[in-house]
């Protein structure tokens, strides 16, 4: 018995994965991947937008948590962050961040896209994790969206990364 | 869990014996409303797929006592993250095709647009809205300024095995007054329903017989069981026993739709053409049932003078359109659109 309850707990592991949206070249690319010069430039500033409607069970959650959690993924990544979209060379617009309740288990989801506003290009990353709904709180949630927006942003921050520190 | 199982089927059982027949909604308990507030709710941000949860694993092991019942409940919500995973993964690429639809739009339009059709009210003023998580929709109503509240919750998704896209409203009219007297608690809805629009089966997997195919089987057993006078007549009596038995499963036989697939690849085709057409439809017939279930546009079968009324046996039609869909009411009362030749898909399979 001891066995079946061990291996059933092997199949409650939190699954997550990311998708990129979109056949257009991607607005940070590398040298090799034949864009031009200028977008391949390290982006002075980037800005994040939160236009994500707040679903159950995240109603409650307070405007910025979740343009925080995109913030936590960009920290230290090169461009600096600022307030002004309008003004960013990159812009982060998270479109749809929100988690929902499948028999035991819950998805987080987040899609956002990113626009270089240099080359005018603009992609959009979506990011998923899907686990056991252990407690039900909105702690858990919260934490479920995190994974989500790391692996939403993760290509992201992983060429910002590549570029800046050339 | 079993014995939360058996508490649960006890009381619906109770409660399906006392329960009175369906009624209609009867405007006369609004009279001298003046105005109504409709709430649409579209509860998700995007589409959900279905898929058929396991709790085998909790019942069979219920049997070993609490330490069996904690491990299959382990079984269960292994085997269920396992499905939610693969639910997810696969429902993805219908949610990129769809990236660009807002469907709370879609449905709230649909609603504001058909309520301009209750007459019961004088004024009505639609918003969409999103209650905060664990309000009770009475505590909303007691916020209301208007006299009623007509709340609308809608969800859709795709059905398991991706036959059909299906749209669910379901619809309650609070009296705000009502609510205020009776206390939070005690307060219901003066009347509740659900809608369900389950799309064109554009993916079907199973269908039943259309009347030109009916016809050849008919042909082909008169062929097959000649009840002629050239025939012999004990082969005659034992033809004309095989066909009446073959023809008495006629109308309930079925056929496998060929080039089905689960994994419903046909609604992704063209970028996503038939899933866009199909969310695009359903919110204004969706929006369209509810308001006619309100203003009395789909009443229930006349009774006979002095006759009371039972409890329906089948569904009632309630209108056929041209494209083969047909909306009819369910003995419970509930209204359904699908099409005519295919079954109601649900969670668990498929139902005639």
């Amino acid at each position: 018995m001891l066995f079946v309850a061990l291996s059933a707990t092997a199949g409650c592991a939190t699954k997550v994965s990311n998708t990129v949206i979109g056949e257009g070249p991607l607005p940070l690319l590398s040298a090799d991947d034949g864009i031009s010069a200028k977008s391949r430039e390290c982006p002075a500033t980037i800005s994040v937008t939160d236009e994500s409607v707040k679903s159950a069970p995240l109603t409650d959650i307070g405007n910025q948590v979740v343009r925080s959690l995109a913030l936590e993924v960009l920290q230290g990544v090169g461009p600096e962050i600022t307030e002004a979209q309008s003004e960013s060379e990159l812009q982060v617009v998270v479109k749809r961040a929100y988690v929902h309740k499948l028999a035991s288990s819950k998805s987080a989801v987040v899609v956002l896209s990113v626009t270089n506003r240099v080359s005018a290009e603009s992609t959009v990353y979506r990011g998923r994790s899907v686990g056991v709904n252990w407690w039900g709180t909105q702690r858990e949630y919260l934490e479920g969206l995190k994974l989500a927006m790391q692996e939403a942003l993760g290509p992201v921050a992983y060429q910002l990364q590549r570029i800046c520190a050339a | 869990m079993f014995k939360k199982i058996l508490i649960v089927a006890a009381a619906l059982l109770t409660t399906a014996c006392s329960l009175a027949p369906y009624e209609n909604f009867d405007s006369k308990v609004v009279q001298g409303k003046q105005s109504m507030r409709l709430v649409s709710q579209v509860s998700q941000e995007e589409m959900v797929k279905e898929f058929v949860p396991s709790n085998s694993g909790s019942s069979a092991g219920a049997q070993f006592g609490l330490v069996g019942a904690l491990v299959g409940s382990a079984v269960d919500a292994s085997v269920n993250n396992s499905r939610a995973q693969e639910a997810e993964q696969m429902v993805e690429p219908f949610r990129n095709a769809l990236l660009d639809l807002d469907v709370r739009s879609l449905v709230y339009n649909q609603l504001a647009e058909n309520s301009a059709r209750i007459d019961w009210v004088a004024e009505i003023n639609p918003v969409m809205e999103q209650l905060e998580s664990g309000k009770k929709p009475e505590e909303y109503v007691l916020g209301a300024d208007e006299d009623l509240v007509l709340m609308v919750d809608t969800h859709y998704s795709l059905k398991p095995g991706t036959e059909v896209v299906e749209f669910v409203a379901a619809y309650a009219l609070y009296d705000r007054d009502a609510v205020r007297n009776s206390g939070k608690s005690k307060s219901k809805p003066i009347y509740s329903n659900t809608a369900t629009v389950q799309s064109y089966p554009h993916n079907g997997s199973i269908r039943r017989l259309t009347e030109s195919e009916k016809e050849a089987e008919r042909l082909a057993l008169e062929e097959r069981y000649p009840t002629g006078e050239d025939v012999g007549k004990n082969t005659r009596a034992r033809n004309q026993k095989y066909k009446n038995k073959a023809l008495s499963k006629l109308d309930k036989k079925t056929l496998s739709v060929p080039g089905y697939n689960p994994n419903g690849s046909v609604w992704l085709a063209n970028d996503g053409a038939l899933l866009r057409q199909e969310v695009q439809a359903a919110p204004s017939l969706l929006a369209s049932m509810v308001i006619k279930d309100l203003i009395g546009e789909y009443p229930l079968p006349e009774l006979a003078e002095g006759e009371k009324r039972k409890h329906a046996k089948v569904p009632q039609v309630l209108e056929e359109l041209d494209d083969g869909m047909v909306i009819t009411r369910q003995p419970n009362g509930m209204l359904l659109s699908k099409h005519r030749d295919a079954p109601v898909y649900t969670t668990f399979g498929n139902v005639f």
